[in-house]
Formats: structure tokens, sequence, C-alpha cells
């Protein structure tokens, strides 16, 4: 049975690594030529799943299961994600499926 | 002990491609000795990979990780799916991780999908459910990725909304279940 621990760290670890990747990605783009068709397959798969974790985080903003902290950290992420979309366009990564206006 | 019907990986790959393709129908037998050597295959052990932003700031084997660096495939996709993010329980080590895709290939309850990723790279999907795989930020399902073109596995990890995820991909095109999981 999860806990309100287990989701507020779930919770927590899901901005981090989505954060974490958005705030990658111009350095990814700026050697996205070089990296062989694998690569680039990979960057694609586990994108995709980060943005299907998102929607995870959307859920949880819209059922008021984030604190204030978290909640903050989730509309920057947005914001970031918002700014990012030319780029995930250009590098063929899908683009969030979650609105990025709340 | 059974016979022999599948003598490497190249062959597994070949017989992959036709069954993919619809022009070959794998007998278990066929199939079980292919996801043996798909088992076999491991992550590429070059190029490197980039370590990306989610193992930013990660110490690994004494040193603290920027997203610029590279390291081995496997380490990258440890790092990210064991250690970052808990998907697998906590204490997995590196070879826990491996034995655990192994495992996961050649259980005969996995399921077995064959794509065409972007229309161009054939990958086989292996996925069963994750029951002991399955760590403190884990989900259902164990997703392993093999790349026909490359004879390695690509990515292994739990994705967050199972089969859905990978049935449902726009880009995988040409899905064929050559087994489907239990």
């Amino acid at each position: 049975m999860a806990t309100t621990a287990d989701l507020t760290r779930r919770i927590d670890v899901g901005l981090r690594e989505i954060g974490a990747e958005a705030d990658f990605l111009p350095e990814l783009a700026a050697g996205w030529a070089g990296e062989s068709a694998a690569e680039r397959d990979v960057w694609y798969l586990e994108w995709r799943e980060l943005v299907g974790r998102l929607e995870e985080l959307e859920r949880s903003y819209r059922a008021g299961a984030m604190t204030a902290e978290q909640r903050g950290r989730y509309r920057e992420l947005l914001e970031k994600l918002r700014a990012s979309l030319p780029l995930l366009e250009r590098l063929g990564l899908p683009s969030p499926t979650v609105s990025l206006v709340i | 002990m059974d016979e022999v019907v599948i003598r490497d990986l190249d062959e597994a790959n070949n017989a992959i491609l036709e069954a993919a393709t619809g022009t070959r129908e794998l007998t278990s037998l066929e199939l079980r000795q292919i996801l043996g050597y798909v088992a076999m295959a491991g992550f590429a052990p070059a190029p490197l990979a980039l370590a990306g932003g989610r193992l930013t700031g990660i110490t690994w084997q004494g040193r603290v990780l920027r997203g610029s660096d590279r390291l081995p495939s496997a380490e990258v996709h440890y790092l990210r799916h064991v250690i970052a993010r808990r998907e697998w329980p906590v204490g997995t080590t590196l070879n826990d991780y491996l034995d655990s895709i192994r495992s996961v290939i050649t259980d005969p309850s996995s399921g077995v999908l064959t794509s065409h990723l972007h229309n161009q790279h054939w990958q086989v999907t292996v996925v069963r459910q994750s029951g002991a795989a399955r760590g403190p930020e884990g989900y259902a399902w164990v997703m392993v990725e093999y790349r026909v073109a490359i004879k390695h596995w690509v990515t292994a990890f739990q994705p967050a909304q199972g089969l859905n995820a990978i049935v449902q991909d726009p880009e995988r095109q040409h899905q064929r279940w050559l087994r489907q999981p239990i």
C-alpha cells in the first residue's frame, strides 16, 4: 500500500528527472548530428517514457496530491517544457501530451 | 535435450526479420532459442552513451557525473532506471539489473513484439510483468528493447503506461506479437 510519503517521493523523482532532461536538451541538440541512429532512437524511447510520467504528475497536480512546493516546481517544469517545444520538434522527440498551460 | 534449430545470433536475427515481416511463423522451440541468443546479446559496449540530464550530479565509480559524460550503455541505463529512479528494488547492482533483463527475455511468460521503429529499424520488445523486479518507483511491466541491426539491447525500463506505452506508440509501425504476454 503506497503511503503519502511514497507518493511525495515519487512526485519529487518525476519532477527532478523530467526537469533534468529538459535542462539537458540544448546540449543534446548540439551533439545530435553526431549521435548514431540507435542512440537517437533510445532518446526517443526514453523521452516518450518521460512524457508518460509527466501525465502521472499532471494527475497528481489535478488531484491535489502535490505539496505547495511541488506545485510550484510543476508549474516551472511546464514553463520549461513549453520553451523546449521547438527543440523537441527539431530532434523528433515526442511533445508532452498534457496541457502546458495551467 | 532440444534439437538446435537456430545456430547463432545472426540466424536468430534473420528469423526475427522473417517473422516480423510475416514470411515465417516461428515454432515455440525456434522462438525460445532466438530469445536465448537475444538474452546473451547485452547492451552495446560501444559507442559510449551520453549520461544525459538525469545522471547529472550522481556519483558513479568515484566521480560526479555531468550530462555530457559518456559511459557504457549498460551503465547509463542502470544509473537512470535503477539508481536515479528506483524502478528496481533498492540494492540492485549493475549485474543484478543485467540478470533481471536476461530473465525477462528468457521467461516463457514474457510477450515478444516486433516493430519497425520510425519505419526504419526493426526492434524486438520483450515485456513481462515486473513482479519481484518492481522497486519503490517502478511500474507493473518491464520492457526490454533489442535492436536487430546492431545486435544488442538498447534500453530496459519499467514503462509508466505499461503496454500502452508500446502498442500505442505511433512511431512503431508493423507491430506483430510473436508471443503474447501472460
